[in-house]
């Protein structure tokens, strides 16, 4: 390649080749997704993200849940996902349509938690898990998250959002562990996580 | 120039100036035959792979291995005719032909078939249900058939499909059938295990029924045209029900190979 | 040689006597690049010590060493911090310098602007500070290698604009003569660098793209940083550096355009092989392997120009350490490369993916290619700027064998480990948890490894500033005849060559 001038033009067209398919493409022809309107009962999928779910989303970026979670499901030709109960469907691209942030994810060392709203109905859950995962034994490898809660002094009743824990975690008596803010809106993201209305271009696929 | 820059190139040309050799060229070798092959290979491996796996390019097709095909427009409801053609072509042509025609003696033609198009819908969604076997009189010719129940292959949208296209093509024009007609009419019959024989059909009363919703887009439809390297006819029914679909008896309906 | 000294406006090269005003030229790029170099070499610090971190964490996560419970210290923050030191503290600002150097090697005369790449590295360096100190407080995107808020990759944007232009102006001043195969790689990957730098986060930011878009936009980016950033960084330094030591010209320059060539078709498609099985359409997914495959042809093609200019000069290996660097860095390119494109193929990728398998994968690449092809370039290109050797000539090898042997032992634990963890994944009845046991011996190969490299880094860090500070000039040493300097006295070749 003897000329500046010709090896330019060739980097941009080339590269420009990737740009287009893989950026520009997919921004235009995904700002035009709709909702699924089915025909024979109205309702409308993906049904809207919550409010305070998106701010939840940012508690989970913010502590790298991303790095150990993923958010997709993998068809049944693909992996076992669907097999390990994460989704009775692959997910598409209009389940995410809604979302700001999209958690994809690269890596489970933790569970996929693209349906976990499905699996996981009760706070309680969330909360116990989020103060201190080692109740689950085995060498489990999520660090714990103490900041997203507090403990402080029962106030007359104990609270209805007080963690309920056991053995080394309990609290001293007296004391009760209460979700912060950023711990509630997370367990909301968690709890919106749910993938379970149908899509046409995603057929249900069981075992 | 001051006396330390001086002093300063000095030194840097003491290091660089003593070993310093001109700036290295590239010579003119070939490339190696084994890379031609690997270059050769690979281009022809990467074409066969994209085109096959690509889902024809459509922004809605996100298996690489559509058993049924592209889904015509996600965003809007695809037209029942053409999603109960692409059905119609993996299986029913086998016996009833293209044409809708049929092979006489054999099989019975759909086209201005009075079982097909007429009024007595529940009629014929029993039968596309539940199979057909014994004498039988279409069009004032005899037949002796069976055909096979299909209640378990097809979702009622599949069925609402299939069953509005064959009302609408060949010069039929007959009203569409919707899912909830064929729900309805699986719900009656969930219990009957045999197939139907034409006198106990003769016998069911007659019903034009009315259904709700039309024949929404039924998962799978038409084969996609853009793809040169399609796929082999798609196996006989949904891809999520292979195994159930597989052990179905072969009956000449049966499609022969399984697109994955 | 003229001994005199030479005016700078007169240090033009004319083809063939290139010694002449070398002297000048690398004068005149000194600082920008040692400025370069020594950011990078901090960040690199920094990055070590995060890695360390990050990986005792993974590995046990409740242990008083690993420093649990404090927010800006836990594992889902020091990770990406630790990433992002690695690829935007350490990578770029050391590949901006070889940059430099390298484009300064073709110039006509002294470069012409100092304190532009001085801006520009300082920029660069407020934004990183702003960065990591952004992750650590969870002030982040979420997403993978565009974590850092708007902010900070705006300062980013504009340091390397600042220091592209600066190359630029390199560039522009070039001697007349056709283009080497460096110059090509350096030029494609500035032009590349802030085109998907400055697209990723427009696009993903302001305002957001949507959503299913995403992981398309950013995966895009992923994959062009490694192959269309860190790759021909690397390469455009292997491309001057071997020729030069093993004194033999390159092989083959056809070779040497397929293989750039080759990285420049396919280089922009291949990141989607992060998301195989992921909510984008298949066809975009299907292309990204078939990229992938397909860059094993500008990977042999590099491999073989290598091979085929050191034959008979592979001994050379034996004695020169920087040699060695450059030479091991291209070698497990290729390594790389092969790896890339098998767990790209969908049916190897089902056991593969979400596993330590891609993350050591990753760590392959950025450290056993690019990091060692650095490696080896800053040990060549800072004795020559400065005219000093290294303090400690035994630095270079001891560092060499610290970061492979090292990486080795990553490498093959999180491999090996990673595929017994996707099997695992694969098999429904095995619940997550469970594979948290089975890694646990591989984790701690993996922590020994990481210890070694963090170890080999920190001597690197310290022989760089020790021969910033103290070394004494060669030409010094030799015009006194010291010998109870720290060095025995020898050829300023010698002892360089370690």
């Amino acid at each position: 390649m003897k000329k500046l001038t010709g090896l330019f033009w060739a980097v941009c067209f080339l590269f420009g080749a990737s740009w287009i398919g893989l950026v520009a493409y997919p921004y235009l022809t995904f700002a035009g997704l709709t909702q699924n309107k089915d025909a024979a009962t109205g309702a409308v999928a993906p049904p809207g993200n919550p409010g305070t779910a998106a701010q939840g989303a940012r508690v989970y970026a913010a502590n790298g849940c991303v790095i150990c979670h993923s958010q997709y499901v993998r068809q049944q030709s693909e992996g076992n996902d669907i097999a390990r109960n994460w989704g009775t469907r692959r997910t598409v691209a209009r389940d995410y349509m809604f979302d700001r942030q999209v958690f994809l994810g690269t890596s489970r060392l933790g569970a996929d938690l693209t349906n976990v709203g499905v699996r996981q109905t009760d706070p309680q859950w969330f909360y116990r898990l989020l103060y201190n995962p080692h109740y689950l034994g085995h060498e489990a490898v999520m660090p714990a998250y103490p900041w997203l809660f507090q403990t402080r002094r029962i106030q007359g009743q104990e609270s209805v959002d007080a963690v309920k824990l056991s053995g080394a975690d309990t609290p001293p008596s007296g004391y009760e562990v209460v979700p912060t803010q950023e711990g509630k809106t997370l367990v909301e993201y968690l709890l919106s996580l749910k993938k379970n209305y149908a899509l046409p271009e995603a057929p249900e696929q069981t075992q | 120039m001051s006396a330390t820059h001086k002093s300063q190139i000095e030194e840097t040309e003491q290091v660089a100036g003593e070993e310093e050799l001109p700036i290295p060229e590239a010579d003119t070798g070939p490339i190696p035959v084994w890379l031609v092959w690997v270059i050769g290979l690979g281009v022809f491996w990467a074409g066969a792979y994209l085109f096959s796996f690509s889902g024809g390019f459509s922004s809605d097709v996100f298996d690489f291995q559509p058993k049924f095909g592209v889904v015509a427009g996600a965003q809007s409801a695809p037209d029942p005719k053409i999603v109960g053609k692409a059905l119609f072509s993996a299986n029913c042509i086998t016996c009833h032909q293209a044409s809708g025609l049929g092979v006489p003696g054999q099989y019975p033609p759909l086209a201005g078939s009075e079982v097909a198009t007429g009024e007595a819908t529940n009629h014929l969604i029993a039968i596309v249900l539940k199979g057909l076997q014994g004498p039988v009189t279409i069009k004032g010719m005899p037949f002796n058939n069976s055909m096979q129940a299909w209640e378990g292959q097809y979702t009622d949208q599949q069925f609402a499909a299939i069953l509005t296209y064959v009302r609408s093509d060949w010069g039929n024009n007959a009203p569409p059938i919707t899912a909830d007609m064929v729900k309805q009419i699986r719900a009656e019959f969930k219990d009957r295990k045999d197939q139907w024989t034409w006198p106990e059909i003769e016998k069911m009363p007659a019903k034009n029924l009315t259904g709700g919703g039309g024949a929404p887009p039924a998962g799978k439809a038409p084969a996609p045209a853009a793809s040169p390297g399609n796929q082999p006819p798609a196996p006989s029914g949904p891809p999520q029900a292979q195994p159930k679909a597989e052990s179905q008896p072969p009956a000449p309906a049966a499609s022969p190979s399984n697109a994955s | 040689m003229n001994e005199t000294a030479i005016p700078e406006s007169e240090s033009r090269i004319e083809l063939g006597t290139v010694k002449t005003g070398l002297g000048a030229i690398d004068l005149s790029v000194r600082v920008p690049v040692l400025v370069f170099f020594g950011s990078a070499i901090f960040w690199l610090i920094i990055g070590s010590l995060l890695f360390l971190l990050s990986s005792s964490q993974i590995h046990k996560p409740t242990a008083w060493w690993t420093l649990p419970g404090i927010p800006w210290l836990s594992y889902g923050r020091v990770y990406p911090a630790f990433v992002n030191c690695f690829v935007y503290g350490w990578t770029i600002p050391a590949g901006i310098g070889s940059g430099i150097w390298l484009l300064s090697r073709f110039s006509a005369g002294p470069s012409r602007y100092p304190s532009l790449p001085i801006y520009g590295c300082a920029v660069w360096n407020v934004g990183m500070i702003t960065g990591i100190f952004s992750l650590l407080t969870g002030i982040t995107t979420g997403r993978p290698l565009l974590e850092f808020p708007s902010y900070t990759a705006l300062l980013l944007f504009f340091g390397f604009v600042l220091s592209g232009l600066y190359l630029l102006t390199i560039l522009w001043n070039r001697r007349p003569g056709p283009l080497y195969i460096s110059e090509w790689y350096l030029i494609g990957g500035l032009l590349w660098f802030a085109w998907m730098y400055g697209t990723a986060n427009v696009t993903l930011s302001a305002p957001a793209a949507p959503g299913p878009a995403q992981p398309a936009i950013n995966f895009w980016y992923i994959g062009s940083l490694m192959d269309l950033w860190l790759t021909p960084i690397a390469l455009a330094a292997a491309f001057y550096l071997i020729p030069k030591i093993v004194e033999k010209p390159i092989y083959s320059e056809k070779l040497a355009f397929l293989g750039f060539g080759g990285l420049a078709i396919f280089g922009g498609w291949t990141g989607l092989t992060h998301i195989i099985g992921g909510p984008l359409p298949a066809w975009m997914i299907t292309a990204a392997i078939v990229a992938r495959v397909l860059m094993l042809i500008p990977v042999l093609a590099v491999a073989a120009n290598f091979h085929l200019t050191m034959k008979g000069a592979f001994e050379d290996l034996r004695d020169d350490a920087v040699l060695r660097f450059i030479t091991t860095g291209a070698m497990i390119y290729t390594a790389y490369a092969v790896e890339g494109s098998l767990i790209s193929l969908r049916s190897v990728a089902r056991f593969t993916q979400f596993t330590f398998v891609t993350q050591a994968h990753s760590e392959l690449g950025f450290i056993g290619f690019f990091s060692l092809v650095l490696f080896g370039t800053i040990y060549y290109i800072g004795p020559r700027l400065l005219g000093r050797d290294w303090l400690f000539p035994k630095i270079v090898t001891t560092h060499f064998w610290l970061t492979v042997v090292g990486l080795g032992l990553l490498y093959f634990a999180l491999t090996i480990g990673g595929t017994i963890q996707g099997f695992g994944l694969e098999d429904p009845d095995v619940p997550i948890v469970a594979n948290s046991d089975l890694l646990q011996p591989f984790l701690t190969v993996q922590n020994v490894g990481v210890l070694l490299i963090a170890i080999g880094n920190l001597g690197f860090a310290t022989a760089f500033g020790l021969m910033l500070l103290i070394s004494t000039p060669v030409r010094e040493r030799q015009a006194t005849g010291d010998e109870a300097g720290k060095v025995p006295v020898k050829s300023a070749a010698e002892v360089r060559i370690a």
